[in-house]
C-alpha cells in the first residue's frame, strides 16, 4: 500500500489534461489552462497521453458524442470533467485529482470497461455516416475499435492483442482499410484515407471539424462542419471589470490565438510568453505594459528567419494574380496574405487595442464567416504540418459564426 | 590497449547504462524546470508548480497500457524498445576518460550504424499503432532521415580523417593539441543537428509535433510512453557525449580528472540542445528535406575538403 500509495500520489502531481473547448466557453478554458499549469500538470496531447477529460462548457449532442469516443481512449486511471463556469475551475482539478486517487473507484471503472465495450461493439462498428460528432482527435480507426479491444482492459497479455490481427482480413478489427482513391497530384494511385480533425486536438479552434480525405499525409479534399453547444445555454456575457474591458479581453482573444499558432508551430517559448500576456490582460495588469510586452515578442516572431523560410507562402489569400476578367478578390485586411501575416496582424491589433484603449469592436461575424468558409480552398493540396498551420491562422470563432447563422444574416 | 584508452569487462555494461540513465534524468529535469519557468516577465505570472522527473515517471508507471484495436503490437514494441537499445548500444563505445566498455577500431563507423538503425525504431512505433497520426509522425521521421543522415555522416568523417582513425579514443587523443570544433565548426553544428535529428529532438521534433497530436508518440500510453521519452532523452545523452568525444577533445581539459571533463563537456552540449528546444520552432518536413540537401550536404563536403587539405598538407 505504501510503495502503491506514493507512487500513485507522485503521479497526480504530475497529471496531463485533456481539453474539450466548447464554443463560446473560451474564458473557462482559459481559467483551466492557468489551473493545470497551477497545478504543475500538463496539457495532454492525444487521448493516450491524458489522465483527465475536461470539457469545458456544455456541449450540445453531437460533441457530446465525440466527447465520449475520446473519454473510451483514455487509458485510465482517468477522471471526467464538466466545467461550465471559469470560477470553478480550480474546484474542479482539485476534484480531479481526488477522483485519480481514488484507488477502489478506479478499479471498478477498469473493471467496467471490458464489458461496456462489448455492449457498445455493434451499434459502433458501421462505418461513421455523414454526422462528425463520431470522431476523436487521435485517428478515425480507433474509436470504434478501442472499445473492443480486449488489450484496453488487460494490459498484461500480449497473446490477446495478437488475435486482434488474424480476425478478418479485410476488415482487421472491423475497420475498413483505406480505399483505392483516384490519382493523386503526382499522378500515383494513392490509397484514400478519410481523417476528421476535430472537435478534440490540442490547439484546435471550438467546435471545427474539417472532415479531410488525405493522400498519405496530403489533404485532397477538406469539408468543414461546426458543432456547438447545448441549446439552451446563453451566450457568455462579459461582466464589466474595469475600463475598456471589452478591448480588453478582445486583445486577450488574440494573444490566446496567436499562441496556439505557435504552439502548433513547436515554438514554446513566444507561445508561453504569450499565454502569460493573455492572463496578465484578463487579471488586469496595466496595458501599456501589456502592450511592451506583445511588442516584444511580435518583434521576436517577425524577426525570426527560421519561422519566416518554414512558413513562408502558406495559406496565402488575396495575393494570388487574379485570372483575367476575373473578379477582383474581396479578402479583407486582417486575412491577406501567408500564415506569418495574419498572425502579425492578430498581434499588431492585439497592441493596437491594449494602446488605443478604445471600446472594441465586438467580433465581426462576417470576417468570422469568412475565416471558415475560405479555409477547405486554402487547406487542400496541403500536407497536414501545413494545413494545421493555416486552420490556426485562420482560428475561425465558431461561436460567433453559429450565433449569428441561427439568428439570420 | 591503444589511444590511452582501457576497455572495461563486460560486466560494467549496467554501470554505463546508468551514467547514461543519469544524463538523460538530468536533461528530462531542466526540460521541466524550464517548462515552470515563467516565460517573459518573471513576477507577473504566479510559477506553477515545478514538474519532476520522478512525477512523471510515477505517472506512466501507474497509467495502464492502451492498445489501438488492430495494432501491429509485436512491431510496435519492438520499435519502442529499439530506441533505449540503440542509444546504450552508441554508449558502448563512447570512452570517459580512460574507460570505455568497447574500444573497437570501427567505433565511429559502429555510432553511425546504430542511428541509422533508429530510423526503424521510430518508423516502427509510428507504424504498430494503427493510427493515422503516428502512421504520418513515422513518415515524416523517414522523410527528414534522409535530409539529416547524409550530413550527418559527412560530418562524422571530418573528426576521423583528421585523427586518421575510426576509433573513437583515436580521434580523442587527436585533439590534445587543438579542439576539432575549432578548425571544424559546421562538422559540429550538423552533427548537433543530427543528434537532433536521431532524438526527435528540438527543430526536427516534427515526427512527434503538436500538429498530429504527438505523431509517433500519439498512441503510446504508461510503459510504452515511458520507454519512448526514456530513449529520446538516452539517444540525447549518448549524442551529446559523441559530440563531446569527437568534437571537444573528450578528457582532455586542466585540473579536473579526464572522466569529469568528459561528462562536463558532454552535459553542457546536454543542456544546450535542452534549452534549444523552446527557442526554435519546429522545422516543416518539406522545407527541411530542401536545406539539408541544398544546404547541409555541400556544406559538410566543403568542410570535409578543408579538413582533408589540411590532413595532407601537414
Amino acid at each position: 500500500m505504501g510503495v502503491t500509495g506514493a507512487l500513485a500520489r507522485a503521479g497526480v502531481r504530475a497529471a496531463s489534461v485533456l481539453l474539450v473547448e466548447v464554443p463560446g466557453s473560451t474564458d473557462t478554458r482559459i481559467a483551466v489552462e492557468r489551473q493545470v499549469r497551477c497545478r504543475g500538470w500538463r496539457l495532454a496531447m492525444s487521448s493516450a497521453d491524458a489522465d483527465v477529460l475536461v470539457v469545458c462548457g456544455r456541449p450540445s449532442p453531437e460533441l457530446a458524442k465525440a466527447v465520449q469516443a475520446v473519454w473510451v481512449q483514455l487509458p485510465g486511471p482517468r477522471a471526467r470533467l464538466l466545467v461550465d463556469d471559469a470560477r470553478e475551475a480550480a474546484a474542479a482539478l482539485e476534484q480531479a485529482a481526488a477522483a485519480l486517487l481514488d484507488a477502489p473507484r478506479q478499479r471498478a471503472d477498469a473493471g467496467s470497461r471490458g464489458q461496456a465495450g462489448a455492449q457498445a461493439e455493434p451499434s459502433s462498428a458501421p462505418a461513421p455516416a455523414e454526422s462528425d460528432g463520431d470522431q476523436d482527435n487521435s485517428d478515425d480507426m480507433d474509436d470504434m475499435g478501442d472499445t473492443d479491444d480486449p488489450g484496453d482492459t488487460d494490459d498484461s497479455s500480449d497473446t490477446d492483442d495478437s488475435s486482434d490481427m488474424d480476425m478478418d482480413m479485410p476488415m482487421p478489427g472491423g475497420v475498413p482499410l483505406a480505399g483505392g482513391g483516384q490519382d493523386d497530384r503526382d499522378g500515383l494511385e494513392m490509397d484514400e484515407l478519410t481523417v476528421p480533425l476535430g472537435p478534440v486536438l490540442p490547439h484546435w479552434p471550438a467546435g471545427l471539424v474539417v472532415r479531410c480525405v488525405l493522400h498519405g499525409d496530403v489533404v485532397v479534399h477538406a469539408q468543414v462542419s461546426t458543432l456547438g453547444p447545448a441549446a439552451d445555454v446563453a451566450p457568455e456575457v462579459a461582466e464589466i471589470a474595469m475600463d475598456g474591458w471589452q478591448a480588453r479581453r478582445i486583445a486577450a482573444g488574440e494573444c490566446d490565438s496567436a499562441a496556439r499558432f505557435l504552439a502548433v508551430a513547436g515554438w514554446d517559448h513566444p507561445s508561453q510568453r504569450l499565454r502569460s500576456v493573455r492572463d496578465g490582460i484578463l487579471d488586469g495588469a496595466p496595458s501599456q505594459d501589456c502592450a511592451r510586452e506583445v511588442a516584444q515578442v511580435t518583434r521576436q516572431v517577425r524577426r525570426s528567419w527560421l519561422l519566416r523560410w518554414s512558413v513562408r507562402g502558406l495559406g496565402l489569400l488575396g495575393r494570388a494574380p487574379r485570372p483575367p476578367g476575373g473578379v477582383p478578390d474581396d479578402v479583407p485586411a486582417l486575412l491577406r496574405g501567408d500564415v506569418r501575416d495574419r498572425l502579425l496582424a492578430r498581434l499588431d491589433h492585439a497592441r493596437d487595442l491594449l494602446l488605443d484603449g478604445g471600446a472594441g469592436e465586438p467580433a465581426d461575424p462576417r470576417l468570422e464567416r469568412q475565416r471558415l468558409d475560405r479555409l477547405p480552398e486554402v487547406v487542400t493540396g496541403l500536407d497536414l504540418a501545413a494545413a494545421r498551420l493555416v486552420v490556426a491562422s485562420l482560428d475561425p470563432n465558431v461561436s460567433v459564426v453559429r450565433r449569428h447563422s441561427v439568428a439570420g444574416p | 590497449m591503444t589511444g590511452g584508452v582501457a576497455p572495461l569487462s563486460a560486466a560494467w555494461a549496467p554501470v554505463v547504462a546508468l551514467v547514461l540513465l543519469a544524463g538523460a534524468v538530468v536533461a528530462a529535469a531542466l526540460d521541466g524546470a524550464l517548462h515552470s519557468v515563467p516565460a517573459g516577465r518573471a513576477g507577473r505570472a504566479r510559477p506553477g508548480r515545478r514538474r519532476t522527473v520522478t512525477g512523471a515517471v510515477a505517472r506512466l508507471l501507474r497509467q495502464r497500457r492502451r492498445v489501438p484495436v488492430a495494432a501491429d503490437v509485436m512491431l510496435w514494441r519492438i520499435g519502442v524498445a529499439a530506441l533505449p537499445v540503440a542509444a546504450l548500444l552508441m554508449a558502448a563505445v563512447l570512452p570517459l576518460g580512460r574507460w570505455t566498455l568497447v574500444d573497437w577500431s570501427v567505433g565511429i563507423v559502429w555510432f553511425n550504424a546504430v542511428d541509422v538503425a533508429v530510423w526503424a525504431a521510430v518508423w516502427l512505433a509510428g507504424w504498430g499503432p494503427n493510427s493515422a497520426h503516428a502512421l504520418i509522425g513515422g513518415y515524416r521521421f523517414l522523410a527528414q532521415a534522409l535530409a539529416y543522415e547524409l550530413p550527418l555522416m559527412f560530418a562524422l568523417t571530418a573528426p576521423a580523417v583528421a585523427a586518421g582513425t575510426l576509433r573513437v579514443g583515436g580521434v580523442v587523443q587527436a585533439q590534445q593539441g587543438l579542439w576539432f570544433v575549432v578548425w571544424m565548426p559546421v562538422a559540429f553544428v550538423v552533427f548537433c543537428l543530427g543528434v537532433a535529428g536521431f532524438s526527435v529532438w528540438g527543430p526536427l521534433s516534427a515526427p512527434a509535433g503538436a500538429d498530429i497530436a504527438g505523431g509517433v508518440l500519439a498512441e503510446a500510453s504508461g510503459v510504452d510512453r515511458l520507454i519512448v521519452l526514456a530513449g529520446r532523452y538516452l539517444l540525447l545523452t549518448a549524442g551529446s557525449g559523441f559530440a563531446a568525444a569527437l568534437f571537444l577533445g573528450g578528457g582532455a581539459g586542466p585540473l579536473l580528472p579526464d572522466w569529469l571533463w568528459m561528462a562536463v563537456k558532454a552535459l553542457a552540449v546536454l543542456c544546450a540542445l535542452v534549452v534549444l528546444r523552446r527557442r526554435l520552432p519546429v522545422l516543416r518536413p518539406d522545407r527541411f528535406l530542401e536545406a539539408g540537401w541544398l544546404v547541409l550536404v555541400p556544406a559538410t563536403l566543403l568542410q570535409l575538403l578543408v579538413v582533408s587539405v589540411v590532413v595532407v598538407a601537414r
